[in-house]
């Protein structure tokens, strides 16, 4: 092979190189900004919403209660009628409402989340699983009962 | 949403199946889970999927978000509302 064919050898592999790469590249925003349609923030809204809703097994003289009626419930260290301790009701119902709505795990897009129960300021109420990305998507709902003000938060974190 | 109302709608779909401006609305129950049970007035209120509206075309991915599907439900001492977590699936016609 005489050197000029070389030349134009070294030339070509280094053409297929360069468009190699900034394929990869091109990849890598694709993906990437598929993940960010991973979820939606008036996903996390609604979920709030509907969460709170949500009519608990923990029943009163009146009523079963709402997961907005469990909160002070729980602050108020009440029990249901059947005995059950409402906060206890409060965390296994939340955690279900979640781990159902969510598909977490490490296959998934959605890697985490963080559900929290603020009452006057103060956390009294946290609920975590998997890894803390640095994506996340969040929202907020706050409420008030007998002068008391509760803050309902959730993140999601993705990839 | 009104869980009672969705299952009246169902029903009467055909009234209405131009109204909404899409190929297919469902409604899938998340918690408690029921399955992929078919929503009627016989499997009514232990079922998983409304199927409120198909118009059995080619349609574009769905776009969905959660909802809050209430009810009147009744216990030995009293009639009450009874919300469970759902969500609202909508997908329009694929052009392609």
């Amino acid at each position: 092979m005489n050197k000029k064919a070389q030349e134009e050898l070294v030339g070509f592999i280094v053409i297929i190189v360069i468009v190699s790469v900034a394929l990869l590249i091109l990849l890598g925003f694709l993906l990437r900004s598929s993940d960010k349609g991973a979820v939606e923030s008036y996903e996390i809204e609604n979920f709030i919403q509907s969460t709170l809703q949500y009519t608990s097994d923990c029943e009163d003289y009146t009523e079963f209660l709402s997961i907005q009626e469990l909160i002070p419930a729980c602050e108020e260290k009440r029990t249901c009628l059947s005995g059950e301790d409402s906060c206890k009701v409060l965390n296994n119902t939340l955690k279900d409402l979640i781990e159902t709505g969510w598909d977490i795990n490490k296959q998934s897009a959605i890697k985490g989340y963080h559900f929290r129960v603020m009452v006057g300021g103060q956390e009294k109420l946290s609920l975590q699983k998997g890894n803390e990305t640095r994506n996340y998507k969040g929202d907020f709902q706050d409420f008030s009962k007998k002068g008391t003000n509760y803050e309902v938060s959730f993140k999601i974190y993705y990839d | 949403m009104d869980f009672d109302k969705l299952i009246v709608l169902k029903d009467r779909m055909n009234k209405y199946s131009d109204f909404w401006g899409v190929a297919k609305i469902e409604v899938r129950k998340i918690y408690p889970d029921e399955g992929n049970v078919l929503c009627d007035k016989e499997s009514y209120p232990d079922c998983g999927i409304i199927e409120i509206l198909d118009k059995k075309v080619n349609t574009a991915p769905a776009t969905s978000n959660f909802v809050s599907l209430c009810r009147k439900e009744v216990s030995e001492k009293m009639i009450y509302n009874k919300c469970e977590l759902a969500r609202l699936i909508v997908s329009s016609e694929s052009k392609k």
